[in-house]
């Protein structure tokens, strides 16, 4: 006896819709909390709010002193925006170089930059702290923005990886052409990288986005805060913590993230398996 | 197309200029008075004074805060202060970081690892300032004792807090058992009250939670009976105490008057959002007292507050603690606008009324009293309670045993290995009796 084809297909789509169900139900139940009253949240079991309440969003989004919730969003999509436009565009110049320039000790240079993938956070972390404090960069945004400008190296790896995969004709023709380095990555090499550079703009994106320590040691006056530091504020450790404007908040923090990657979802996947197959 | 090059030639030559960076900050507090680190722009009386204040907290405290230091700031016009505030997530991970890079703000909120900061030298020493800058008749002694070490006080407190047992009466209400008068109630009022709820309201509810595991309601425990878990390099209590203690709740455990291990564990009491206390399913548990607020947000069941129960040899309770203080950076440049601020906060009346018990009750026993016209039924609870609690506490203090972490976790075990059957209570108080010894071996090497 045989199971006809569309009743195994069948089977199949509902037992992924089923795990699927079982992924997102915590999602669904930070949306669900976020409505419920407060003597509700952690009472109710329900995922249907019995009864129902925007108070949260309210409290949230202007229940601070001196500020509103925005101001953390326009915050934190600003450093999103320059973090985004520095990795990608340092990070595909160094990449274009280690990958079709020819240049002394090059190889050296290039297990150089790998090697600060692994060197951890946390020991650069004081000494990094340092050298701001005493360019007076602390409590701005630049020690946040600056160093994305000079090029994260996973970044610069991915893309290297992206542009071998390039055939040097095009380069030899274009040259012939009479174009020079400048010409070559801008007209030639970026064009063709896209998908690797809207992998690492997206990775970049939600790493700012959801950095929580580096915004927290740089920025102190709450008119700079970003999205991560305000949902923070709302926390207390001895138990007053106001649970329902976090949640509400939370589910607002989480569309951005979301509408980036569905947008750069096609190039994203082209991205990684291209650069890793190659690798 | 762009020129990219002048651009990375320039910020290359930036990073290189860095190099130079060490922070030389090395004086010491040691000559009594204060000796201020920083830079020699510290004048007699500086015109435009700008102060920075550090401290974690809710929503609600931001708010207060933030009011009483605009109050201050209209007060002494030539004093700015700069609010750094935040969550607790990662408050001493920053703080580290600023104090490391000689960065630190002026004014900082800590909390009882002040003695961590203070052998670190990051502290300013206070004791110029008591007596004019800061006053502190109004403080009971065991809360500036807190704060000191060689003679140096280095914090004040801001808020009370003592352990208690968190109630339900909602619950006691609903199973028809009176709440017991905290004043006077015995372990043998103890175990009816929870008898008769967990069998009044059915299965489901229980009457408390176990605190066997809990290693304030052990030592309180201990010193109704007339004994104490530590003093001056010895145990005071031996194998017959523990076996008795864990005896009281393996008859309740029996009974099904308290939470079954597998329920406690998961739901712990201390995890405001899991209490069952908040779910009107148990209804004593232990807590410090001014996290009743927190609990009581989440449920509209009234909650209280009570004193462990008495022994034959009374209460056993010690005297209220603090639970925060504000402390200044050793490097500040201001240190008697410094004082001044923490004088305002916990002695100005109009301050008072502001912060509230915003950091717990308010250590001062006049502004305690000024206070209580304005206050919340909560508050009431509360105040109520710290004010019964000073008066019963036998006011022996608590001394603390050498690896306090490692006794918690070892009464916790114990307590765990008898709930869920494996081991009896006789070898377990044994084992317990056994490790505490080892440990007390190895402190007084």
């Amino acid at each position: 006896m045989t199971i006809p084809k569309n009743v195994k297909n069948g089977l199949l789509h509902l037992l992924i819709l089923a795990l699927g169900a079982l992924m997102l139900y915590p999602v669904l139940w930070l949306i669900s909390s976020s409505f419920k009253p407060t003597t509700m949240i952690f009472t109710d079991k329900n995922l249907w709010p019995s009864s129902f309440t925007l108070e949260h969003y309210k409290s949230g989004w202007s229940g601070l002193r001196n500020i509103q919730f925005g101001n953390f969003f326009v915050n934190s999509i600003m450093l999103c925006v320059i973090a985004v436009f520095g990795v990608v565009l340092s990070s595909s110049m160094a990449a274009f170089a280690f990958a079709r320039i020819d240049f002394p000790l090059k190889k050296l240079w290039f297990a150089l930059m790998l090697g600060t993938i692994m060197l951890p956070g946390h020991v650069t972390l004081i000494p990094q702290y340092i050298i701001f404090h005493e360019l007076d960069w602390v409590d701005t945004f630049l020690p946040l923005t600056v160093p994305k400008f000079f090029a994260e190296a996973f970044y610069v790896f991915l893309i290297v990886q992206f542009i071998r995969g390039i055939p040097k004709e095009l380069d030899e023709s274009a040259k012939i052409d009479g174009a020079g380095w400048f010409m070559l990555f801008f007209r030639i090499i970026l064009p063709l990288c896209t998908p690797a550079l809207v992998t690492a703009a997206i990775f970049t994106f939600l790493g700012t986005w959801d950095d929580f320590f580096g915004q927290l040691i740089y920025l102190s006056d709450i008119k700079k805060f970003t999205v991560p530091l305000g949902l923070r504020l709302f926390l207390d450790s001895s138990g007053n913590s106001n649970w329902g404007a976090v949640f509400a908040m939370s589910v607002l923090s989480i569309v951005p993230s979301l509408l980036i990657f569905f947008a750069g979802q096609r190039y994203f996947t082209q991205g990684i398996a291209t650069s890793g197959l190659k690798g | 197309m762009l020129r990219k090059k002048p651009l990375f030639a320039a910020l290359a030559t930036c990073a290189l200029l860095l190099s130079a960076c060490g922070n030389a900050n090395d004086s010491k507090s040691g000559s009594g008075a204060a000796s201020p680190s920083a830079s020699a722009k510290a004048s007699e009386k500086p015109s435009n004074v700008e102060l920075r204040m550090a401290w974690w907290g809710s929503q609600e405290r931001h708010d207060k805060t933030l009011a009483a230091i605009e109050l201050f700031e209209k007060q002494n016009p030539n004093i700015k202060i700069t609010a750094e505030y935040s969550g607790m997530d990662g408050y001493f991970d920053k703080l580290n970081t600023q104090i490391a890079a000689g960065n630190a703000p002026d004014l900082i909120q800590m909390g009882g690892n002040i003695m961590e900061y203070v052998g670190r030298n990051a502290l300013l020493d206070l004791q110029p300032y008591v007596g004019n800058a800061i006053r502190l008749e109004d403080f009971d002694q065991s809360l500036i004792n807190e704060a000191t070490a060689d003679g140096k006080l280095y914090g004040v407190t801001l808020g009370v807090s003592q352990t208690a047992l968190l109630f339900n009466a909602t619950m006691f209400n609903k199973a028809g058992v009176p709440v017991p008068n905290g004043e006077s109630w015995t372990f043998d009022d103890f175990k009816n009250s929870a008898l008769q709820i967990s069998e009044k309201l059915g299965k489901g509810f229980y009457g408390s939670y176990d605190l066997s595991s809990d290693n304030a309601s052990f030592t309180t425990y201990l010193a109704a009976h007339g004994k104490e878990l530590y003093r001056s390099g010895e145990l005071k209590f031996d194998k017959q105490d523990v076996v008795n203690w864990f005896s009281m709740w393996d008859e309740l455990r029996q009974a099904g008057a308290i939470v079954p291990a597998e329920v406690q564990v998961a739901n712990p009491p201390d995890a405001v959002d899991k209490s069952l206390i908040v779910k009107g399913q148990v209804a004593i548990q232990g807590a410090s007292a001014s996290q009743i607020f927190g609990y009581q947000a989440l449920t509209e069941d009234q909650l209280g507050l009570l004193p462990n129960p008495a022994g034959p040899a009374g209460n056993g309770m010690s005297p209220p603690v603090s639970g925060q203080f504000i402390t200044s950076y050793e490097g500040t440049k201001y240190p008697e606008e410094v004082a001044k601020f923490m004088d305002f906060m916990v002695n100005d009346p109009e301050a008072a009324v502001i912060l509230g018990s915003t950091r717990g009750v308010p250590p001062s026993a006049k502004i305690r009293d000024a206070l209580s016209a304005e206050s919340t039924p909560v508050d009431k609870i509360l105040y109520d309670y710290i004010s019964l609690a000073t008066k019963i506490s036998t006011g022996n203090g608590y001394e603390h045993f050498p690896y306090d972490n490692e006794f918690i976790k070892l009464l916790k075990l114990t307590s765990e290995k008898i709930a869920f059957g494996a081991a009896s209570i006789d070898s377990a108080s044994e084992e317990f009796m056994t490790e505490m010894q080892k440990m007390l071996a190895r402190a007084n090497q």
